[in-house]
């Protein structure tokens, strides 16, 4: 039953979207409400909105009624910024438009565009868009900009927040404010003159303010998403620049994206890389800092434990076996449309850091199967730690950045605490020439001391980041739910009024995801913790990373592959709990069909899926242990009697299309669909493309 | 060049292509997919053998993917063994006329088989003894889920290319037909393929893929003629 408020947004939105796509029951809630994060909160409703119409709906009648709105893209995301226990509201069906403008200059892209999709309209250009997390293949546009998502070659240049040329949004009022569009500008200024007085306010009020002018520029040296971009005040002077980019890193807390324009990015022709191994980690980022103002591409840093993870590849090097322990290995890559410069970059790389000794020779190369292995190398980590890891255990990244000239010092601080917690499988990897790296570990959270020594790890965490390093609490990955508690103390007390105004402004009765970046709760990040129960073995090393969502057929239509997952868990969840059986007999009624009957079992999700799950597979077995021993002896028959099938096929195909010919397309199809119903779906329905049946086959060996 | 007796293949026609007939858009004089598969070896220059009791023979995939394990175990090892015999222990290679049924087997089949897929067959044994005549203007290519997974789209691509000026890769998920699934369920096929029209070039009336039940699906959502590559084939080098 829904709360009254509830239900009257949902009769009342029933009159102009499709009832269809305004979610209520538990399944269905449950599986969009669930994104890659280790957070879990179940929305009340969840509308898969197709427009800009619908979603100014939406707001206005949820304004009225005082309802709180969370919006999603891909749910990707990793803080828990795309959850809610309220209205989800979904766009990624609809929202693909996309145009290229200013003689490919630009890309104008819809907030339902899957990143790497972006880049395939771009790709014939030799173009890209700038930012390029890992997750591209599966985060879309909206969640890419909200978050301000960023990845090995883009760093703090060509991310989000630095190539964005325009931006069209709605705000809590359901007002559109299209930065590209002079008339919407104007007329914008002009109706929320309130809004522009107070970020003009702030803008004066941090650009008077020497000491926090710097705090802001120094902060974004380095990649920075704990908080609000509150860089747009110090680099722009026009209130609508400073908004535009405001919204980037805004974790959907401030308005509704509903369209991007990027200025593109040249891709260039030739690629190479080689894999460095250094004596020791203080080696590697040293040579990290030399090759900072050099021609390089990427420099991804991997240390011992995350060789190691790759020691067993048929094609890793002998001697990643015999590495000493303080071993430390940088992936660097380099990238030019001209070969010979290339070459040239090359050979300058060498040069600046000839000082730093290396473990073994290296070389650069552009040869598939080498290139492929060392990025494999660096892009395998996630997998070997999400594989590994115990059932019942969430992979937990964690996210920081340091400034360059500290990165050895951090590293080795960060290795120490990750022993001290006692957290032995923590692999150590990141974007060492952003001073971004990433921790990834497992975590239980099925028991209260697990959990209090996760809360000691975070908070230690913060004291090492913020007091000791002056680095960045979330580098790329967004603040969510996961680090609120800490912007203040990152930040400092008068940056944070600054974002609490900020967050005022556009959303005063804090109904646009709340508890999201802002949240006064210092325990907020150990609350609505997503448990990981054991299901089947096929799936139970599932992230829930969502990467498998943009390759699966049933998707949008019931299911995706991580959705059928997160179903199975909570079904065995409560079967072993028996804390819910009402909720249990709810999410079955609908499961068949939602879980079962519409999987293709087609198998192409585990192409994506970083631990090779095939959820087809999982559906298969799903289906062996909903078969009754009649079915099976039927299935055994018809099996052992092969020939006698393919004949019955062959004839009935053969008199279903004469009966086609005599009755005509119409009466068949009425026909058809009435024995698909009476038999509860196991006649196949005739449908006009049916073939018709074969002539036997005539063998003559 | 080999000479005609070197050139043996085991064509393992699947059981969907040993049941179902031509398409709604074929006229009477069609081949049906095993016919014109038959014919289009021998114009290659091979000598075709089948299996024994070809009729009682199935992958197993249809059991599978109905969750019916046992069955599907005991199909598979059915058709290894004559699979086996048929190729004199591997000596001569397997070939299977859809890319499904293709990768059912090779996932469950020991090594010493060599089973090719339709793809592969075609490219790299077949289209060396045959010549292109007539090569078509523009055509649609769809590559199966399991095209995919075993990583042949350039090679469809290819092969499509030797045979047609234009050719659309049709860019979607599984088409949802998934074998009877589309009978069954057919908002699923209708869901996979929604964007299927709107990719299809207007002066382009044929499509092509290597899976018989994925092409009624296309069919049904293109409204275009959807059948086996080998009828390109087969037409091209006519
Ligand atoms: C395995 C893995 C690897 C990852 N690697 C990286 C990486 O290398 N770099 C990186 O930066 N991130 C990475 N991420 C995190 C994540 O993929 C990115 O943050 C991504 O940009 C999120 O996009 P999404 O489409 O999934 O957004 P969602 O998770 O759906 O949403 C993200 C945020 O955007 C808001 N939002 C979404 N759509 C709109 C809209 N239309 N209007 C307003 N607000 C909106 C949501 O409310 C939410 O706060 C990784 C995640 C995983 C699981
Ligand atoms: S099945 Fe794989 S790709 Fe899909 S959500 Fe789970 S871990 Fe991610």
């Amino acid at each position: 039953m829904l709360a009254p408020s509830y239900q009257k947004l949902k009769d009342i939105l029933s009159k102009s979207i499709d009832p269809k796509r305004i979610l209520t029951n538990p399944l269905q809630t449950l599986a969009y409400g669930t994104d890659a994060s280790f957070y879990r909160l179940i929305p009340k409703i969840v509308i898969l909105a197709h427009n800009e119409t619908e979603v100014i709906e939406i707001i206005k009648q949820a304004k009225l009624l005082d309802i709180a709105l969370t919006f999603r893209a891909a749910g990707t995301s990793l803080s828990g910024q795309a959850i809610t226990d309220s209205v989800l509201v979904v766009a990624t069906h609809g929202w693909k438009n996309f145009e290229l403008l200013d003689n490919n200059q630009k890309i104008k892209l819809e907030p339902g565009i899957v990143g790497a999709r972006a880049n395939t309209f771009l790709a014939p250009h030799g173009l890209k868009i700038g930012p390029d997390p890992a997750s591209i293949g599966a985060a879309m546009v909206g969640g890419i900009v909200a978050n301000n998502a960023s990845g090995m070659c883009c760093g703090t240049a060509q991310n989000s927040y630095q190539t964005i040329a325009d931006i069209r949004i709605i705000l809590n009022d359901g007002t559109i404010l299209d930065t590209a569009d002079l008339e919407s500008v104007a007329s914008f200024k002009n109706n929320h003159n309130g809004l522009i007085q107070e970020i003009e306010t702030l803008r004066d009020a941090i650009k008077s303010d020497e000491i926090l002018y710097h705090l802001i520029k120094n902060k974004f040296k380095i990649k920075n998403t704990t908080g609000y971009s509150i860089n747009a005040f110090v680099d722009y002077q026009d209130p609508i620049e400073i908004i535009k980019h405001l919204m980037v890193g805004s974790e959907g807390t401030l308005a509704f994206i509903s369209n991007v324009t990027f200025q593109t990015i040249i891709d260039e022709k030739y690629k190479s890389c080689s894999l460095l191994i250094f004596n020791t980690i203080q080696d590697a980022c040293n040579a990290t800092i030399l090759l900072k103002s050099r021609p390089v591409a990427a420099v991804e840093l991997l240390d011992r434990e995350s060789i190691r993870s790759v020691e067993n590849d048929p094609e890793a090097p002998k001697y990643f076996k015999t590495l000493p322990e303080s071993a430390c290995a940088l992936l660097v890559e380099c990238r030019d449309n001209d070969l010979i410069v290339l070459h040239q970059k090359q050979e300058q790389i060498r040069f600046q850091i000839q000082s730093i000794p290396t473990y073994t020779d290296y070389e650069f190369t552009s040869n598939p199967k080498q290139y492929y292995f060392n990025w494999k190398a660096r892009k395998g980590l996630l997998p070997t730690v999400g594989g590994l890891r115990k059932n019942g255990t969430s992979v937990i990244i964690e996210d920081v950045a340091f400034p360059l000239s500290q990165l050895a010092d951090a590293c080795l601080a960060l290795k120490n605490l990750f022993k001290k917690y006692e957290y032995h499988d923590a692999v150590l990897f990141g974007h060492a020439l952003e001073g971004n790296l990433h921790f990834v570990f497992s975590q239980d959270f099925s028991n209260q001391a697990e959990i209090d020594r996760y809360e000691k790890l975070m908070s230690e965490l913060a004291i090492l980041v913020v007091d000791r390093f002056d680095g960045s609490l979330k580098a790329e990955h967004g603040t969510g739910r996961n680090m609120a508690p800490f912007v203040e103390k990152e930040w400092g007390t008068k940056a944070y009024e600054i974002m609490k105004r900020i967050k005022n402004i556009f959303d005063p009765h804090n109904k646009i995801n709340p508890d999201v970046l802002i949240n006064p709760d210092p325990k907020a990040h150990l609350k609505n913790l997503k448990p990981m129960p054991e299901s089947h073995a096929i799936v139970d090393k599932c992230m829930e990373c969502g990467f498998c969502e943009p390759h699966c057929v049933s998707e949008g239509l019931t299911l995706s592959p991580r959705q059928r997952i997160v179903i199975a868990r909570e079904i065995s969840r409560l079967e072993e709990t028996n804390e819910n059986p009402q909720r249990l007999t709810d999410i079955r009624k609908d499961v068949t069909y939602q879980l079962d009957e519409t999987c293709a079992t087609d198998g192409l999700c585990a192409l994506a899926c970083p631990v090779y799950i095939d959820t087809g597979k999982f559906v298969k077995e799903w289906r062996a242990n909903q078969i009754n021993a009649s079915d099976r002896k039927t299935a055994a028959y018809i099996g052992s009697h092969m020939a006698g099938t393919t004949a019955i096929l062959r004839i009935g195909l053969k008199s279903v299309s004469f009966f086609h010919s005599l009755f005509g397309t119409k009466i068949m199809k009425a026909l058809s669909n009435g024995f698909h119903f009476i038999s509860f779906g196991k006649v196949p329905k005739w449908i006009p493309e049916m073939p018709k049946g074969a002539n036997k086959i005539n063998i003559k060996n | 060049m080999n000479t005609t007796t070197d050139l043996k293949v085991v064509y393992f026609p699947s059981c969907i292509n040993r049941s179902m007939g031509k398409n709604s858009f074929q006229s009477a004089d069609d081949l049906q997919l095993t016919e014109l598969t038959h014919k289009l070896l021998v114009r290659a220059g091979f000598t075709i053998i089948y299996p024994k009791s070809i009729d009682s023979h199935c992958c197993g995939m249809p059991f599978s993917s109905k969750g019916f394990a046992e069955a599907n175990h005991t199909q598979c090892e059915a058709l290894e063994t004559a699979l086996l015999k048929a190729s004199e222990n591997g000596k001569y290679p397997v070939l299977y006329d859809m890319s499904p049924c293709f990768y059912h087997s090779k996932e469950a089949f020991s090594e010493a088989l060599k089973i090719v897929d339709p793809i592969e067959f075609m490219l790299d044994y077949a289209m060396p003894n045959l010549t292109v005549k007539n090569k078509k203007d523009t055509v649609a290519v769809f590559p199966v889920c399991s095209v995919k997974k075993i990583g042949k789209m350039e090679q469809l691509l290819a092969l499509s290319q030797i045979c047609a000026n234009n050719v659309t890769i049709i860019d979607s998920n599984c088409c949802g037909f998934a074998g009877d699934r589309g009978f069954l369920i057919p908002e699923l096929n209708e869901h996979g393929l929604r964007d299927l029209k709107s990719q299809i070039p207007a002066n382009c009336k044929e499509g092509f893929s290597t899976s018989r039940t994925c092409e009624i699906g296309l069919e049904k959502m293109s409204g275009i003629d959807f059948k086996s590559i080998f009828y390109l084939i087969e037409e091209v080098t006519r």
